[in-house]
């Protein structure tokens, strides 16, 4: 196996663990839900939701990538869709309409920061090991 | 004989031009270039995803009750979405912007004609009435801040919003795919907030405004709401990996979520009285929120409404290049935004106004690219593939006008503009039929009778112009 070989089977298995990672802080902010308001928690089920969704596909379709490209271009859609949602929390959890407690949706910003944090990098090296542009 | 300018297969340019005035304005797109449908779709959504939407949402709850509001947005959505796919596929096939097809249908002078009409002028007022939109909605979010005036707020909207456009395409999809699926969310989310906040659904079924406009009215309102944008979507759509991919996105776009929004707006309208859906994000909290809320929606709209009047203008003008060109027009559209949030405030019905006006001009140039490239050219010209009904490159020859296109699109036009004033079914559609029928049979007879419809010579040079 030569170099840029190991590379896209490093950064396959790296990416379908961040989507893993992804799908399970979005069910826990879900899950945080299930602690505050009813409000609270449809908001969380539809952010974390539509998040959720994408992770699990996104984690389908790097899984079954047949090449660099195909594994450079699901990887960059499911990462935006997840770092766009991830925004979702921080503009809209704390708003006092919700009137969670804070433990609730600090719960949200810890996965919305982990899930920005963890996009951004892989965005960058998804663009850097296979050549995707980020306007894939 | 008027079919001798017409470009054929064989006729196309030996060399392919260099790409001389950026995102190949005047060339034909290469594959490296191509995007994915997912891509294309998140442009398009971006320039739905816009402020301006809720406001035009918001005047069809002053027509109709909410079940009457969902029929009458899905019927001039349905339109708008077949009107879309063949023109944002023309784009998939050809792989030039829609200046470059029309200078196919309408010859070279009058290709500039109609991209004055469609997209040079128009896109930059348009730019200049979302910028000082922007500055409204951040007035309204923050009342007392200085930074926050309509004319301020307009300013440094306008900066940023030119900025994106001044990286082009690129960063136009990237801006997009950020800011489309959390802006959609969001005003989910906000519809929802403001439903339970008055009365929940039972109160939004039971409102109705005091009296029922006539169907074809809310139908007329809701096509001319985004006619310029879907005669201009090949300019987005030949970025499509599939010649398909554009006209798709299109289609489900305007269908699922144009709908959307404005039954969102229209209800928020039944239920409060007005859409500002900013404002309702601030009366519950959500101040920052409310104003990346705006400043998303403004940005991803905006962004393309000046790079697809720089497409316009550096292909009419064939100089310059899309930094020089997005700064002069993003310069231009900022000042007007500031200079009339200076002077009027929150009034602009003399932009609106005029936009109106050249709104009726606009689909019959759509209808015209059509007839020529769906029905003339295969079925007359006998041109059956559709990846060659259109040559382009260096030495390619092109008439200077083609007649019966510019006559149609003014006929077309005048006939839209007068079936509004006298209320004859629904005006949009007069007009792309009065333009498409003008067309075919003036150019189908002609041809027959062989007679020239076509002016003049004008062969492609290296740069594309």
């Amino acid at each position: 196996m030569n170099t840029m070989e190991e590379e896209t089977s490093g950064l396959r298995k790296d990416v379908t663990r961040v989507f893993l990672l992804l799908l399970v802080a979005n069910l826990a902010a879900i899950a945080a839900g299930l602690l505050g308001t009813t409000r609270t928690l449809y908001l969380f089920v539809t952010i974390g939701g539509v998040a959720a969704f994408m992770s699990a596909v996104s984690y389908g379709r790097t899984k079954g990538a047949k090449d660099k490209k195909q594994l450079g271009r699901a990887a960059m859609q499911g990462l935006w869709v997840n770092c766009s949602m991830a925004l979702g929390y921080f503009l809209t959890a704390p708003a006092p309409y919700f009137s969670s407690p804070a433990i609730v949706w600090g719960v949200a910003l810890v996965a919305g920061g982990v899930a920005i944090v963890a996009s951004v990098y892989f965005l960058f090296r998804v663009h850097r090991t296979t050549g995707v542009p980020f306007s894939v | 004989m008027g079919e001798e300018a017409v470009a054929k297969p064989g006729e196309k340019g030996e060399a392919v031009p260099k790409d001389v005035f950026g995102d190949s304005a005047l060339t034909v797109l290469p594959k490296t270039e191509l995007r994915s449908t997912l891509n294309v779709f998140f442009v398009y959504m971006g320039v739905l995803a816009v402020m301006a939407a809720f406001w035009a949402g918001s005047a069809l709850a002053t027509m109709y009750n909410v079940t009457t509001m969902l029929w009458v947005t899905l019927a001039g959505n349905l339109i708008l979405g077949v009107f879309g796919f063949f023109i944002a596929t023309i784009g998939g096939y050809t792989r030039v912007t829609t200046y470059m097809i029309t200078r196919q249908c309408f010859g070279k002078a009058g290709s500039v004609i109609a991209n004055l009409m469609v997209s040079a002028l128009p896109l930059v007022i348009w730019f200049a009435v979302e910028t000082w939109f922007f500055g409204l909605v951040a007035s309204t979010i923050y009342p007392d801040a200085w930074w926050a005036s309509i004319a301020v707020a307009s300013l440094w909207g306008g900066i940023l919003m030119t900025l994106v456009s001044y990286f082009g395409y690129k960063a136009i999809s990237a801006i997009s795919y950020i800011t489309v699926p959390i802006w959609f969310v969001l005003a989910a989310v906000i519809f929802a907030v403001v439903v339970d906040q008055s009365g929940g659904l039972p109160a939004l079924l039971a409102a109705a405004p005091a009296s029922f406009a006539p169907i074809s009215a809310g139908i007329t309102f809701t096509v001319g709401l985004y006619a310029a944008g879907c005669v201009t979507s090949s300019d987005v759509g030949r970025y499509g990996e599939k010649p398909w991919s554009a006209g798709v996105a299109w289609a489900v776009q305007v269908v699922v979520f144009m709908t959307m929004i404005l039954m969102i707006a229209g209800s928020l309208t039944l239920l409060t009285g007005n859409a500002n859906v900013a404002g309702a994000m601030a009366s519950i909290g959500m101040g920052l929120g409310a104003l990346f809320f705006a400043l998303f929606a403004q940005i991803s709209t905006n962004d393309v409404n000046l790079w697809g009047s720089y497409l316009s203008w550096v292909s009419i003008v064939g100089r310059g290049n899309r930094g020089r060109w997005t700064l002069i027009i993003g310069a231009v559209g900022t000042i007007l935004a500031y200079l009339w949030a200076t002077a009027a405030g929150g009034s602009l019905n003399m932009f609106i106004y005029f936009g109106g006006l050249l709104g009726n001009f606009i689909p019959p140039v759509g209808a015209v690219m059509i007839a020529d490239f769906w029905v003339f050219r295969p079925y007359f010209l006998g041109l059956k593939d559709r990846t060659k009904r259109y040559g382009y490159g260096t030495g390619t020859k092109y008439s200077m006008v083609n007649v019966p296109a510019l006559l149609a699109m003014f006929v077309g036009g005048l006939a839209a503009y007068y079936t509004s004033q006298v209320n004859f079914f629904v005006p949009v559609l007069n007009g792309i039929f009065v333009a498409f029928v003008i067309y075919l049979g003036l150019v189908v007879l002609l041809r027959k009778a062989g007679v020239s419809y076509e002016w003049g010579t004008w062969t492609e040079k290296e740069t594309g112009f």
